[in-house]
Parts: C-alpha cells; structure tokens; sequence
C-alpha cells in the first residue's frame, strides 16, 4: 500500500462511523435470542418442560394466524428496516480533510467553524461572543451581529472568511455565507 | 479508528436486518395470505437438537465477532530488528515529543497518540483537541513541523494521520482572546 493509498484509508475511517456498536448491539440481541432458542430445544429434545413456550407451542402459534403474531411481525419489520438503514447509509461524521504534504489532516466541523468565526471576528472587529458559525458537508455559516452605530460590509467579511478557507482547502468543498444582522447591539 | 473491516459490518447488519424482515413476512403472510407458503412442521426430536445446533453455532459466530471489533491499536509505533537485537519506539514516547513541541500553543488544550495497524503499516494517530476559535492553520503548520522533527528524531517517515477536534474540555475553555 502508498502512503496515499494509506492516507486515504485513514481519512475515510475518521470521517465515517465504523457501524461496529450497531453490529454488536445487533449481536448481542442475536445471541440472547439463539441462546434461549437453544435451551428450549434442548429442554423439549429431552421431554422436560419447557422454561416459556414450547418449541411446539411456539410453530402452533406461528402456523395459526392472530393478532398477536400480526403484532410482533410489524414490530420485526419495523426493527428490521432500521437495521437494513443503518447498514446501507453512509453514516457520515461532521468532518473535513484538509490537504497536506505530510499527513492525513481530519478536522471537526466545530473547529472549522470557529477558525473562519475568528477570522470574520477579527475583520469585524465586534467581540467574539456576537460572531456565530456553523459548517455542515458543503456550506458555511456566519453570522455578525455589529455594533450600533459602525455597520459592517458583509462582503468585506466575506472575503476574509473566503481567504482563510482558500488557504485551508477542506475536503469536500465550502461555501461559505456571512450574513450581518440587521440590528445593532450596543455594547463594546 | 481500528481495524475492523467496515463492509462486513455492514453486511452483516443488512443480512440481520433482512432476516427479521423476512420473517415479518413470513408471518404477516400466515395472517393475510397473499402467496402460498409451506407451514412450518410440528417439531421432532431430530429438528430439535438441529435447531439447538444451530443456535449455538450461531451463538459462537455472534460473539466471535463482537470480540474481534476494535483491534489494531499497537503500542509499539516502529519496530526494527537487526543481527544485534531489536529496538521499539513505543506511542507514548512519539506522544510526549509531540504534546512538548505543541505544549507552547494557546490554542491546543491536549495531544493525544495512539498507534494503528492498518494493512502492514503502523499508522500514528495524533488527536489534536482545540479551543473553540482556535486558529487552524497555525495548529495544522505546528504539528506539521512537529512531525517534521519527529521524523529527524526517528530517522524515518512513520504514517500521521491528524486530528484536530474541539473536545468536551474545549466547550469549556475560555476563548483566549488579546485586546
């Protein structure tokens, strides 16, 4: 394996869940249930009363229809399709890859965000609690409460915030939107 | 990030999940025929002890499993063996250079190291917790060299995957800020 080849494995496994707490969640309850399968078979293989239901009992109720099997049926589709889901969605994590030279960079969302939200606090100039972001797959928000009285160009911001995700290239791309509230707060 | 193989898990979970829908099925269709199904037959003494069998079968599959979820981690990051003897570098050590190099940082609340077999390469993963605003480039160029000085130490390139989160601890953190 490249080191390429290597690092692209690497990043794929942090960006996406790796399904083992379901697959064992999922298990467990399989074992339970064979494990007291198993003990009922064997009890009735061997003619000694059964812990529940009998192994006979139990094929009676199924071959014979009632409102009890419909029942647990919709439930074991229902449980059933969100395994199925589980399994088939991609499971995506809120990260980015970063490009570098010498390693595989993977950073949270969060961090993301608060990197251009200091960067449009610093252009605007307003404390750091009026600046919110957020950053999702593809798109990044901004949002600049200004001072009344000093209104801010939000396209001036905009290029700051564009400048700084420029020089970082986060995988997959942003977009990012600064919106300037309308009101002013009064304040330092 | 461990070494478990992820398209098996899923598979795994879709044939899981496929079965109970199966079975959903079968047993709606008992109440609401809509295709003729075979009833299941009355138990015998054989198809019991077959039934057992495969339950436990099944029970030991399921745990062989659950067990082997979550391997790969190493302790030791190189290994290298030559007519002389042997000499390990082992994950805390790479980890107290790096979290020293990286220590004078504002930004940075903690480093941590962990090593990963993944596929006949011993990958080091350095997870990088930030505060909130912290400036990403200058965390990324830091442990950038860090590693750069790293390698120098080791004399070799060791695979690096990086991290850079904003922790538990980084919600609390005060945004270090300069008037």
């Amino acid at each position: 394996m490249t080191e390429q080849q290597l690092y692209r494995r690497l990043v794929r496994r942090t960006i996406f869940r790796s399904r083992s707490a379901a697959v064992i969640l999922a298990l467990a309850v399989t074992v339970l249930v064979a494990v007291y399968v198993g003990i009922e078979s064997v009890l009735a293989a061997l003619e000694l009363p059964a812990l529940l239901v009998s192994p006979a009992d139990f094929v009676n109720a199924v071959n014979t229809p009632s409102t009890l099997t419909l029942g647990i049926a919709a439930a074991a589709a229902a449980v059933g399709m969100i395994i199925v889901l589980v399994a088939v969605i991609p499971s995506r994590r809120g990260r980015h890859e970063l490009p570098n030279d010498r390693m595989a960079v993977v950073v949270d969302d969060s961090v993301l965000a608060g990197a251009i939200g200091a960067a449009v606090t610093r252009e605007a100039g307003v404390p750091t609690s009026r600046v919110a972001s957020m950053v999702s797959r593809t798109r990044g928000e901004v949002r600049v409460t200004p001072t009344s009285g000093s209104p801010l160009d939000s396209s001036a911001l905009e290029t700051s915030a564009h400048a700084l995700v420029a020089t970082l290239a986060p995988k997959p791309q942003l977009r990012v939107a600064v919106t300037v509230a309308g009101g002013g707060v009064v304040g330092s | 990030m461990t070494r478990s193989n992820r398209f098996l898990n899923r598979l795994l979970l879709a044939l899981v999940g496929l079965v109970l829908l199966g079975a959903a099925a079968y047993l709606a269709n008992n109440s609401y025929p809509v295709i003729e199904l075979a009833k299941i037959p009355t138990p015998t003494i054989t198809s019991l002890w077959v039934a057992a069998a495969v339950a436990l079968v099944v029970v030991v599959l399921s745990l062989l499993w659950i067990f082997s979820r979550g391997r790969g981690r190493t302790r030791t990051v190189i290994r290298r063996e030559s007519e002389e003897g042997a000499a390990s570098i082992e994950t805390r050590v790479v980890s107290d250079l790096i979290s020293e190099d990286l220590a004078r940082l504002p930004d940075v609340v903690g480093v941590s190291a962990a090593a990963f077999r993944v596929g006949g390469d011993t990958a080091l993963e350095l997870r990088v917790t930030t505060r909130a605003g912290a400036d990403l480039r200058i965390v990324v160029d830091s442990v950038e060299r860090a590693v750069a000085q790293l390698d120098e130490v080791l004399e070799t390139r060791i695979p690096v995957l990086l991290h850079v989160a904003s922790g538990v601890r980084a919600g609390f953190a005060r945004q270090q800020r300069v008037r």
